[in-house]
């Protein structure tokens, strides 16, 4: 029911109730029901329309006593254990919405208010990512190689367990020849929305972070390390519903 | 909850009383059931719902969910033998063309986010990028947040694998509930203490840098 016309009476009709409940029926099924046509182009504004985020949350980190290394070998393609967290300072601040900005301090982990997969409203986790690698060696051996250092993304469920996301996985490459190479200093930027898929069958997400792990094209070498000196993450969720 | 379920309902014989058919057409309760829903009370549920029809962007005005802005530059900048003076200070900084962005935030928003890309390739001493802004409307000066800096590192003259490496920064600020006003975002340049006076310092440095807020 697009429109609600009101019958009105003529002048000396009898007022009837069935009549009155009959008029008051038809607005009632009008409002209850709107349609497109009941609502004028471009009539909705800011106001009435939910925030689209309801938690918000972002680390920025300068390593507290450089250098920073990574030095975990990398565990392969879509493995969730075996990384290394990116601890560059030591502690967790979590910001949300309702919460001051905290930045400056901490793990690369943003711990979020759980967000139901299950609610259809719910459209994922957007989080976006950055590490600066200062450099790749070989823990001052000279040596020649291929190396490489990988960062990911991975969320945390309800449970406590942590489920990577393998099409995060990004790599910064560096050819070594001789002790180190010097002043690499290639930054890596990580963006990805987190979806159901990829809670592993779980429906309760309240954690982010970033990991990280190196490798080397030979495979042989295992004093391998990453110097990190700097990494932000950032982490926002994204609903139909709003708060 | 604003669907509305009348108070009274007539039936054929019944009195059309006054009192019942005003207080279905208007009955100021908290969860309104009369016909006074459509004063500012329509909803979701007043909608015929998901997979039928509910307001799409037609309805919604411009600038309604989302905005945003962007600013870059191509090109590449060169820039003297020591930009910045002698003595290394935080405030002596130079903006980045490309990499400088003012918003007008006219609307409340639950986020605003700035992203910022820029390419360099240095080849002598050592300058950090970094990130200074003002935070809110009301600063009077920009600032710098740490962790939101880069070091640009030495590059051509020396033997290394480094020379003549473009470097990148991809980065990222969020302001949660942003209030209404100005803003001014910007990459800068600063000097750092250890970085040499007497060579020349060439830098070529383009960039990009934008705003994206969210209802």
């Amino acid at each position: 029911m697009a429109t609600w016309s009101i019958q009105a009476p003529e002048e000396g009709d009898a007022v009837v109730a069935a009549d009155i409940q009959a008029e008051m029926t038809a607005g009632q099924g009008a409002v209850n029901d709107l349609e497109k046509e009941s609502v004028r182009r471009r009539s909705l504004r800011a106001e009435h329309v939910p925030s689209l985020t309801k938690q918000a949350g972002q680390q920025h980190l300068e390593a507290a006593a450089p250098p920073y290394y990574v030095t975990l070998t990398y565990p392969g393609w879509n493995t969730v254990a075996g990384w290394q967290r990116l601890d560059l300072a030591g502690g967790a601040t979590v910001a949300t919405l309702a919460a001051a900005q905290a930045p400056n301090t901490a793990l690369m982990e943003l711990t979020i208010t759980t967000v139901d997969f299950g609610d259809v409203d719910v459209a994922g986790i957007e989080v976006r990512g950055s590490v600066d690698c200062r450099l790749i060696d070989d823990s001052g051996a000279a040596v020649s190689g291929n190396y490489v250092l990988l960062i990911a993304v991975q969320v945390q469920d309800t449970t406590g367990a942590w489920h990577h996301i393998a099409r995060s996985e990004r790599p910064i490459h560096a050819t070594i020849n001789g002790a180190a190479q010097v002043n690499n200093q290639e930054d890596l930027a990580l963006h990805v929305l987190v979806v159901t898929a990829d809670l592993g069958g779980a429906m309760l997400a309240n954690g982010i972070r970033l990991v990280a792990a190196v490798l080397d094209s030979v495979g042989a070498v295992v004093t391998r390390r990453a110097d990190i000196r700097y990494a932000s993450l950032l982490a926002w969720t994204l609903h139909a519903d709003g708060p | 909850m604003p669907d509305i379920t009348l108070p009274h309902t007539f039936v054929t014989g019944d009195v059309a009383d006054a009192n019942k058919v005003a207080e279905n057409i208007h009955s100021p309760n908290t969860t309104p059931d009369s016909l006074d829903v459509i004063n500012g009370f329509l909803d979701r549920a007043n909608t015929l719902g998901p997979g039928t029809w509910e307001p799409g962007s037609q309805q919604f005005q411009f600038g309604a969910l989302s905005d945003g802005r962007q600013v870059g530059r191509t090109g590449e900048l060169f820039y003297p033998t020591d930009i910045h003076g002698v003595s290394p200070d935080a405030r002596q900084t130079i903006s980045v063309p490309g990499c400088a962005i003012d918003y007008d935030l006219r609307l409340p928003r639950s986020l605003l986010l700035v992203t910022w890309d820029a390419q360099w390739h240095n080849n002598t001493s050592a300058e950090p990028v970094a990130l200074f802004f003002k935070k809110e409307p009301a600063d009077a000066r920009f600032v710098n947040i740490a962790g939101l800096t880069r070091p640009i590192v030495i590059g051509i003259g020396a033997a290394s694998p480094d020379q003549d490496h473009t470097r990148r920064w991809n980065g990222a600020w969020m302001i949660i509930n942003p209030v209404v006003g100005l803003y001014q975002f910007a990459l800068g340049l600063r000097r750092l203490a250890n970085s040499g006076g007497a060579n020349e310092e060439v830098l070529s440095l383009s960039g990009a840098m934008r705003v994206h807020t969210f209802r």
